[in-house]
C-alpha cells in the first residue's frame, strides 16, 4: 500500500513521492548526490549527518548492502529519497537490502520522487532545510521545518570511535576524527600504517606527544567555521608534524592558516568531478561531498609563520579551490575524497605526498 | 595539449556499406569527426563507398571520394591528395583493417603520413587474440584461459588446466559454426572427437567458458596526457553467450557495487594504457561471474564502435567528435562538454534515467537460418529508449521496435498457451523472442529464481519486471504504475488514463543529472512532475523518423530525414525530430533544433505534437513508419506537410490506383486481390502463371514470391501460414496477385513536385531481370539501354501521374518495360530508397527541395531562391546492393522479389564500364584482369539465350569453364570450354576453379532456390571469394564492360566537390 510522502521547506516548496514503508517525519538539509553506485558508502558516511539525501540515480540499492562497504558502523543520513528503491537486491555480496537496513535504524526513505525536479530546485535556489513526512499535511511539515534547529553547518553530531583501525604497522597516523570515513583508514591500513583516532577535543600538546608520524584531518559534516577549537588545535600542529587534510579537514587547515571559507549554493556531491592537481598532468576524476568551499586566494600568499601557501588543486567544472599546500610546514589538504568510497581510484596517489612528508620528517629526526 | 599544427590535411576512412555489425552508427561517427576537424581548420579528405550517408555530403569535407574501400583505391587517393595524416578509428572495423593493410604495405611510412588515434602496433595488439591476452596478463588483468590442441589427449590435458565448463571451437570452420559447450569431464572426449572431425585443420581451441556470466561494456575516452573518462557503462540483460549487438542492453550498469565497478574502471583504463592507445574512444568488454565476482576482460576495440554510438546517445557525450579532436592533440580538460556548454569533457557523465537498447532482427527473410542467437551478430537494427526506471524504459523500447507490441505487460499470442516445458525451452535458448517468453513466465507467476536459472538473466532485472505484474493497480498511484512500465493500454479506466497522460514530463539528456544547467534540447518523456524545457512559439515543423533499421527501411530514410531537417533549418523553420534509433545522424543532438528520443508509436508522437503544436508534420521522409501514423495525425487536427492523405490512399489502395492509371492511360500489369484461398485460385487462373504474390501493405518485399505453378503456390501458402499465429495465411490481410512480367527492364523514377510543376530528379535503370526486388538490384543512372523515345514516355507518364495525384513533395515510381510497352508497377508519395543516391550523384538536393515543396513553396521559387536544384553532371553512377550472406551461412545468395540487402555502394565514373567496375569493387568483387576466365552453368531453357555472350567472352580470349551439360551445348555451338566436375567430384571442379582464382565471373541460371545443390555451393563460394555471379544476358554483357575497363577505373577518380 503506497503512501504519499511530502517533502517541504519553509517557503512551502514541495515535492511528492510515494512510499510503501512507514516512517515518522524528520527534518534535515536537503542535498543531492549524482553517484550511480556506492549507496551503502554514501548512506554510512558521517559527512552526511543531518542531511536528507536525494539520489539522482534511477534505482537505489540494486545490489543490496554489505558491511564491507561501510564508511562507518551505521547509516548516518537523516533521510533518503529517490526515484526507485530496490527491495530485493541481487549480488553475491549482498547481506540484505538497503531498504531493510535503513528500516532497522528507523531512517525515513521514500521513492516515487521526480528527483530531477528536486536537483533543479537545489541547483537554482541553493540547499535549504526540508521536512519529510508521510500522510501528513503540508502546514504541519512547514511548522516542523520552522521549529527545527537550523542544523545547516551544525557539527555537534561529530562522531568518533567507530573506525576499524587495524594494527599491521610501520608507524602510527593520527586521524583527527571529525567524522572520518572508513575508506580513509583503509587506505592507511593498506600502506601498513596504524590509524589512531583522535577526538576533536584533544589538545595539540597531547597530540604531539602521541608518537605519531603524521596527522590526517578527516572529513566530516557541517560548517568548518564553527569548529573554533579544532582550528586552534590545528594551528598549533602546523609545522610540527606532517598534516594531510581531507574535505572538512581541508577547510579546517585552510582556516587555520588564515584563509576564508564560504557556503556553496548547492555543494558538490557526486563521483565524477574532474580536478586538476598542481604538478600532475592528468586530471583526476574525483568523489566529492561538500557544501562549503575554501575561497580563492592570491597566488603569492606567504603566511608569517607557516610560509608560502599555494593552491594545490582546482575543480575543472567551476574553478573552485580543491586543495592547498604549505610545503614549508609539511601540510597540504584536498577538498575532494582521494580515498574514494565511493568513487574512482584516481585520487589514491594524493596520499603519496603525505607518505613522503612523513618519511622525510622521520628521517630528519 | 593544444591542437597539432604540424598537420594540415587528414584523411578519414569511412566504413562502407551498411552490413550487419557495422551500420549507420559509423555515418554518425564519421560525420561528427569530419565536422569537428573541418571546424578546426584542417583540410578533411573523406572516402566512403556508401552514397546514402550524411558524411559523404559535399559540405561535410573538403574532398570527398565515393570510391571503393579497397587498398588499391585508397593508395590512389593518397597519391592524389597526399594527406598529412590518416584517422583510422572512426570507420569501424573496415577502416581499421584497411589502415593495417596500408601499414603493412608501408604506404604510411613511404608517404610520411601520420596515423592518428592509434598506432599500428597498438591496433595489432588489440586485434590479435594472443598478443592481447599476453599484454593483459602482463598488466595483471585476467583473460579467458585458452589453448589450441591438436589431439584428444592434448585436449584432456588442457581441460585439467582450464577447468569446466569450457568451450570447444574447431578452427577454420566456414561460417564459424561448430562451437560446443562442455560442462563435465564425461562429455569431453566425445565432443572433442566431434570437434576434430569438424575442423579442416584438425585443430581445436579449448577455452574457459563464461557462458551465462554477467556481461559489461565500458566506453572509454582517453587523451594523450593520459586523462581517461568512462563515458558510459553498459550492462547486458542477455548474459555472455549472446553477441552484445544482439543482446538487450541497459545503461548505466545496474547490478555492480561501487567497489566492483571501480576495479573494472581501473582495468579498462589500464587496458588502454597497456595496449598503447594514445587517444580516442575505445570500448572494453568484461565478463563477471555472478557467483563470486570473478572477472575476465573479453576484448577491446581500439576504435569508435557500435557501442560508442549507443553510449553517445545514451549520455549525450559526443564520443566520435571528441575522438577526432583528441586525435589531433587536444585533451579532455581543454574541450568543453557540448551539452552543458560549461563543464569540461573530462567530467564523467552520469545518468538520472535508464537506457534500454533492443536489437531488431529480420530472420523471416532468411528461411534457411535458425534464429538462435550466438556469438556472431545477426540483428539488422536497434532501438533505444530512455525513461526513469528500467521497467518503463523496457516498455518504451518494446514499443519502439514497431512489432505490434505495446509494452512489457502485453500478452504474447505465441506463448500464451504454450506448455510449461516448451516455455522453459523458449526461455533457455536465446532467440529474438526470448524476452517475450520471459515476460510470459513472469505473467504466469513462475518463481523468479527458476526463470533466472534458465535464462541466466540477472535476478535484479527479472524482479523489477515482476513488480510490474505483482502490483495491485487499485491501491497503487498511477505514477508508480507508469514507473513500473504500465501503458495506457494496460489501464482501462479513462479517468486514470487522463491523469497518466498529464503526468508525462519531458526531461533533458544532459550528462550531469541536472547538476548543471544544460541548454541542449535533447529530450525524452517519462513519469514526472516538471518539464525541463518548454515549447517555443516559432514557426515549426515536426519530422517523424524511420525508427529501427530493418531490411527495406534503413539508413536511406534517415538520410532523407536529416536532409529534411537541414532544409527546415536553412529556411528558418524550427526543426523538431522524433526518432527511436540510436544509430542515426537524425538522433544526434545537434542535427535538429530539438530532438525527442521517443518510440514512434501513436501515444508518444501524439504527446509530442500536443506539446509542440507544430505548424506542420512531415511524414514523407521516414519510410513506412510515419506513413502509418498519417491518418491519426490528421484526425488529431495536425497539418500533414505536402501531399494529402488522399494521395497516399490513391497510391496505396489498389482499386483507386487502378482507376487512376486507367484514366491516365498508363498500363499496369494485371492484378487481383484475394481474401481467401478460393479467390486466390480463381485469380491465378485469370491472370495465368507466372504470378507475383504478396500480402497487402508490405515493406521491402516482405514475403513476396514469384510463383510459377500450382506446387509453388501451395508451398507459398504454407510458408505464410506458419509465419502467422493462427496458421491462416489470410489472417493478417488479403493477398495480392499480380501478373509477373518476364524479360522486362525495371525502372525507378524519383521526382519532386509542387502539384503543378514536376522536377524529375533521376531515372534509374535496373540491371537484373524482373523479379529481383528493386532494393536488391543494381541501378544505373542515367539509363544505359533505353531508347530516347521511351525515356520521353517515362518522363511524360511520371509527370502526368504526379500532377494527377497532386503530389506536393516527393514521389517515387516504379515502371517495367516489356517489349516497348511501359507498365507502371507502383508509386510511393514519399522518400524512396534511391533518393539519397540520386541526390548525391546528381548534386540536386531533392530532399531539401522536396521538404520546401511540402510546406507550400513552389518549384519555381525554390529554383530562384535556393541552390538546391541547379546542378548538372554527366557521370555514370551505379548502385549495387550489399547482402548479409556471411552472417547467414545457410542461405542461398540467389535474389528474388523479397528484399534481402542491408546496404548499398556506389560506383561512379565517366563510363558505364568504369562505374560498374567500381561498384563491383566496392561490393567486394575486385576484378583482376589476370583472372581471365568464366564459369558457365545454364538451365536448359536458358542455354540458347547465352550463346552469343559466351561467344563474345571466348572471342576476347577468356577461358570458358562449364558443367557437363552446358559444355556439351557450347561445343555444339562451336564454343570451346573446359568441363569441370561437380562439387563432390575430383579435381578440377566448379569449386576448385573459384578457389584457385581462375575465373572472375560465374554465369549461373538457377533452377531451384534454397536447396543445397551445386548451384548453391557455387554461389556461396563465389560470394566468399569475391567473384561475380550473374544470371542474365544483360548482366553478363555489363560485366564484360566492367572487366574491360579495370585499368581505366583507377584513373577515373575525382572528389565529388569538383564534379558539379
Amino acid at each position: 500500500m503506497y503512501k504519499k510522502t511530502l517533502l517541504v521547506n519553509q517557503n512551502g516548496d514541495e515535492f511528492i513521492g510515494w512510499s510503501d514503508n512507514e516512517f515518522n517525519p524528520t527534518t534535515g538539509e536537503l542535498i543531492f548526490n549524482t553517484a550511480m553506485t556506492g549507496f551503502v558508502e554514501i548512506l554510512s558516511d558521517p559527512s552526511y549527518i543531518n542531511q536528507i539525501i536525494t539520489f539522482t540515480s534511477s534505482h537505489v540499492g540494486n545490489y543490496g548492502m554489505s558491511q564491507d562497504d561501510y564508511e562507518s558502523n551505521e547509516p548516518k543520513i537523516e533521510a533518503a529519497i529517490g526515484n526507485s528503491f530496490t527491495y530485493n537486491p541481487s549480488s553475491w555480496r549482498s547481506e540484505k537490502s538497503v531498504t531493510s537496513w535503513l528500516k532497522e535504524y528507523e531512517i525515513p526513505f521514500s521513492g516515487g520522487f521526480d528527483v530531477r525536479s528536486i536537483t533543479k530546485h537545489l541547483r537554482d535556489r541553493g540547499s535549504s532545510m526540508f521536512a519529510i513526512g508521510q500522510e501528513i499535511d503540508k502546514d504541519s511539515l512547514i511548522n516542523l521545518v520552522k521549529d527545527a534547529k537550523d542544523i545547516i553547518g551544525d557539527n555537534s553530531a561529530l562522531t568518533a570511535g567507530s573506525l576499524n583501525l587495524g594494527n599491521d604497522t610501520v608507524g602510527k597516523v593520527g586521524i583527527l576524527d571529525l567524522g572520518a570515513k572508513q575508506s580513509i583508514v583503509n587506505v592507511l591500513k593498506k600502506l601498513n600504517f596504524q590509524a589512531v583516532a583522535i577526538s576533536p577535543n584533544e589538545s595539540a600538546e597531547n597530540i604531539l606527544s602521541m608518537n605519531l608520524k603524521g596527522i590526517l584531518i578527516s572529513n566530516g559534516p557541517g560548517d568548518p567555521r564553527s569548529l573554533k577549537g579544532v582550528i586552534d588545535t590545528v594551528q598549533k600542529l602546523i609545522g610540527n608534524i606532517p598534516i594531510f587534510g581531507i574535505c572538512l579537514g581541508h577547510q579546517i587547515l585552510s582556516l587555520a592558516c588564515g584563509l576564508t571559507v564560504r557556503k556553496l549554493e548547492f555543494g558538490h556531491h557526486g563521483s565524477n568531478h574532474p580536478v586538476e592537481i598542481k604538478g600532475i598532468k592528468k586530471a583526476l576524476i574525483t568523489a566529492q561531498n561538500h557544501g562549503f568551499a575554501v575561497d580563492d586566494f592570491e597566488s603569492d600568499l606567504v603566511h608569517e609563520k607557516f610560509g608560502k601557501i599555494e593552491c594545490y588543486a582546482s575543480n575543472l567544472n567551476d574553478g573552485s579551490n580543491e586543495g592547498i599546500s604549505i610545503w614549508e610546514s609539511m601540510a597540504y589538504s584536498v577538498q575532494f575524497h582521494p580515498e574514494s568510497g565511493p568513487g574512482t581510484s584516481d585520487g589514491l596517489q594524493i596520499f603519496d605526498p603525505f607518505m613522503k612528508l612523513m618519511e622525510s620528517n622521520y628521517a630528519k629526526k | 595539449m593544444p591542437k597539432n599544427k604540424d598537420i594540415n590535411s587528414i584523411l578519414i576512412i569511412g566504413s562502407g556499406p551498411i552490413v550487419i555489425g557495422q551500420a549507420c552508427e559509423f555515418d554518425y561517427s564519421g560525420s561528427q569527426a569530419a565536422k569537428a576537424l573541418k571546424q578546426e581548420g584542417y583540410r578533411v579528405i573523406l572516402v566512403n563507398s556508401n552514397p546514402a550517408t550524411i558524411m559523404t555530403d559535399p559540405e561535410m569535407a573538403d574532398a570527398t571520394y565515393i570510391e571503393p574501400l579497397t587498398v588499391n583505391y585508397l593508395k590512389k587517393i593518397i597519391e592524389i591528395e597526399k594527406p598529412d595524416a590518416v584517422l583510422p578509428t572512426l570507420g569501424g572495423q573496415t577502416a581499421l583493417n584497411l589502415s593495417m593493410e596500408l601499414e603493412n604495405d608501408n604506404v604510411f611510412d613511404k608517404n610520411d603520413i601520420l596515423l592518428l588515434g592509434a598506432s599500428a602496433k597498438s591496433i595489432e595488439i588489440a586485434e590479435n587474440r594472443w598478443l592481447f591476452k599476453s599484454a593483459m596478463e602482463s598488466a595483471g588483468i585476467k583473460t579467458l584461459q585458452a589453448l589450441y590442441v591438436k589431439s584428444v589427449q592434448e585436449g584432456v590435458a588442457a581441460s585439467e588446466d582450464i577447468g569446466f565448463p569450457l568451450m570447444l571451437r574447431p578452427s577454420f570452420i566456414l561460417g564459424g559454426g561448430g562451437t560446443s559447450l562442455v560442462e563435465s569431464k564425461e562429455d569431453l572426449e566425445k565432443k572433442l572427437k566431434d570437434a576434430f572431425k569438424a575442423s579442416p585443420t584438425q585443430e581445436v581451441l579449448i577455452e574457459e567458458s563464461v557462458y551465462g556470466w554477467k556481461e559489461y561494456e565500458l566506453e572509454v575516452m582517453r587523451d594523450s596526457d593520459g586523462n581517461g573518462v568512462i563515458v558510459c557503462g553498459i550492462e547486458n540483460f542477455d548474459p555472455m553467450g549472446v553477441h552484445t549487438g544482439d543482446s538487450i542492453t541497459v545503461a548505466p550498469i545496474q547490478t555492480l557495487s561501487d567497489k566492483e565497478y571501480q576495479i573494472m574502471r581501473d582495468e579498462a583504463l589500464l587496458c588502454l594504457d597497456t595496449i598503447g592507445i594514445a587517444t580516442g574512444g575505445s570500448n572494453v568488454q568484461f565478463a563477471v561471474n555472478p557467483e563470486n565476482g570473478d572477472r575476465r576482460i573479453i576484448e577491446m576495440n581500439p576504435r569508435v564502435s557500435r557501442s560508442s554510438a549507443l553510449a553517445s546517445k545514451a549520455t549525450g557525450f559526443p564520443i566520435a567528435k571528441f575522438a577526432a579532436l583528441l586525435a589531433v592533440g587536444y585533451n579532455l580538460t581543454e574541450l568543453k562538454n557540448d551539452i552543458t556548454g560549461s563543464t569540461p569533457a573530462s567530467f564523467e557523465p552520469v545518468q538520472d534515467y535508464v537506457v534500454v537498447k533492443i536489437p531488431r532482427f529480420d530472420f523471416p527473410k532468411f528461411p534457411s537460418t535458425d534464429d538462435v542467437l550466438g556469438t556472431s551478430m545477426q540483428s539488422v537494427g536497434e532501438v533505444m529508449s530512455i525513461a526513469s526506471t528500467f521497467t518503463e524504459s523496457l516498455t518504451k523500447a518494446i514499443r519502439s521496435l514497431e512489432i505490434g507490441k505495446t509494452g512489457i505487460r502485453n500478452i504474447d499470442n505465441r506463448f500464451i498457451n504454450l506448455p510449461k516445458n516448451q516455455l522453459q525451452e523458449e526461455i533457455k535458448i536465446p532467440r529474438p523472442r526470448r524476452i517475450f517468453a520471459i515476460l510470459e513466465a513472469i505473467r504466469r507467476n513462475w518463481p523468479i529464481e527458476d526463470i533466472a536459472l534458465l535464462s541466466k538473466v540477472d535476478l535484479w532485472f527479472l524482479r523489477e519486471i515482476e513488480k510490474s505484474f505483482n502490483v495491485n493497480p487499485e491501491s497503487t498511484p498511477v505514477s508508480i504504475l507508469k514507473m513500473l512500465g504500465w501503458t495506457d493500454e494496460d489501464l482501462d479506466s479513462k479517468e486514470i488514463k487522463d491523469e497518466l497522460e498529464n503526468k508525462r514530463a519531458y526531461k533533458l539528456v544532459d550528462t550531469c543529472s541536472a547538476e548543471f544547467l544544460s541548454k541542449t534540447p535533447y529530450l525524452y518523456s517519462t513519469f514526472g512532475t516538471s518539464d525541463d524545457d518548454s515549447a517555443s512559439k516559432n514557426k515549426k515543423v515536426v519530422v517523424i523518423g524511420s525508427g529501427p533499421n530493418r531490411i527495406g527501411q534503413g539508413i536511406e530514410f534517415d538520410y532523407c530525414c536529416v536532409h529534411g531537417v537541414e532544409s527546415l533549418k536553412e529556411n528558418n523553420y524550427e526543426a523538431i525530430m522524433i526518432n527511436s534509433n540510436p544509430e542515426t545522424v537524425s538522433t544526434d543532438y545537434d542535427t535538429a533544433d530539438k530532438l525527442y528520443f521517443e518510440p514512434l508509436s501513436w501515444d508518444e508522437v501524439k504527446a509530442v505534437l500536443a506539446r509542440e503544436k507544430p505548424d506542420s508534420v512531415i511524414i514523407q521522409l521516414g519510410g513506412q513508419t510515419p506513413l502509418k501514423l498519417a491518418n491519426k495525425i490528421s484526425s488529431a487536427g495536425y497539418k500533414i506537410a505536402g501531399s494529402s492523405l488522399d494521395v497516399i490512399d490513391a497510391t496505396e489502395d489498389r482499386d483507386l490506383f487502378q482507376k487512376l492509371c486507367l484514366s491516365l492511360n498508363i498500363d499496369q500489369p494485371k492484378s487481383k486481390i484475394s481474401f481467401n484461398e478460393d479467390e486466390l485460385i480463381s485469380a491465378v487462373k485469370e491472370i495465368t502463371y507466372p504470378v507475383l504474390l504478396r500480402p497487402s501493405y508490405v515493406l521491402g518485399g516482405r514475403a513476396m514470391r514469384v510463383v510459377k505453378n500450382d506446387t509453388e503456390l501451395k508451398n507459398y501458402l504454407s510458408i505464410l501460414a506458419t509465419a502467422d499465429d493462427d496458421g491462416n495465411p489470410f489472417s493478417s490481410g488479403p493477398l495480392l496477385v499480380d501478373q509477373f512480367l518476364t524479360e522486362t527492364i525495371e525502372i525507378d523514377v524519383d521526382l519532386i513536385s509542387d502539384g503543378k510543376d514536376v522536377f524529375i530528379a533521376g531515372i534509374l535503370e535496373h540491371l537484373e531481370p524482373a523479379g529481383v526486388h528493386s532494393g536488391d538490384s543494381t541501378a544505373v543512372l542515367p539509363p544505359f539501354s533505353i531508347a530516347d523515345s521511351m525515356i520521353k514516355e517515362i518522363e511524360d507518364k511520371s509527370t502526368t501521374l504526379a500532377k494527377a495525384l497532386g503530389v506536393k513533395g516527393l514521389l517515387n515510381i516504379q515502371f517495367a518495360i516489356k517489349d516497348d510497352t511501359l507498365f507502371i508497377l507502383e508509386a510511393n508519395p514519399r522518400a524512396s530508397r534511391t533518393m539519397p543516391f540520386v541526390s548525391k550523384v546528381t548534386g540536386n538536393q531533392i530532399i531539401k527541395a522536396g521538404t520546401l515543396l511540402m510546406l507550400g513553396h513552389s518549384l519555381d521559387s525554390i529554383k530562384k531562391t535556393t541552390n538546391y536544384l541547379n546542378s548538372s553532371t554527366n557521370k555514370v553512377a551505379i548502385k549495387k546492393a550489399i547482402f548479409p550472406w556471411s552472417r547467414f551461412p545457410a542461405e542461398d545468395t540467389m535474389l528474388g522479389p523479397e528484399m534481402k540487402a542491408t546496404g548499398e555502394v556506389l560506383g561512379i565514373g565517366k563510363s558505364f564500364g568504369v562505374a560498374l567496375n567500381k561498384a563491383y569493387a566496392a561490393a567486394g568483387v575486385e576484378i583482376n584482369e589476370n583472372e581471365k576466365g568464366i564459369f558457365v552453368s545454364l538451365s536448359d531453357q536458358e542455354k540458347p539465350n547465352f550463346i552469343k555472350i559466351v561467344k563474345t567472352y571466348s572471342d576476347l580470349g577468356f577461358k570458358i569453364y562449364s558443367t557437363y551439360g552446358t559444355g556439351e551445348y557450347l561445343k555444339n555451338n562451336d564454343i570451346h570450354s573446359t568441363i569441370v566436375g561437380r562439387a563432390d567430384e575430383t579435381f578440377p571442379t566448379s569449386l576448385t576453379i573459384l578457389q584457385d582464382k581462375l575465373i572472375s565471373l560465374v554465369i549461373n541460371t538457377p533452377t531451384f532456390a534454397n536447396e543445397y545443390t551445386d548451384g548453391w555451393k557455387i554461389r556461396r563460394l563465389s560470394h566468399e571469394t569475391g567473384v561475380a555471379v550473374v544470371s542474365s544476358v544483360r548482366e553478363a554483357e555489363a560485366f564484360l564492360k566492367a572487366f574491360l575497363e579495370t585499368t581505366k577505373s583507377f584513373e577515373d577518380m575525382e572528389a565529388i566537390q569538383n564534379v558539379s
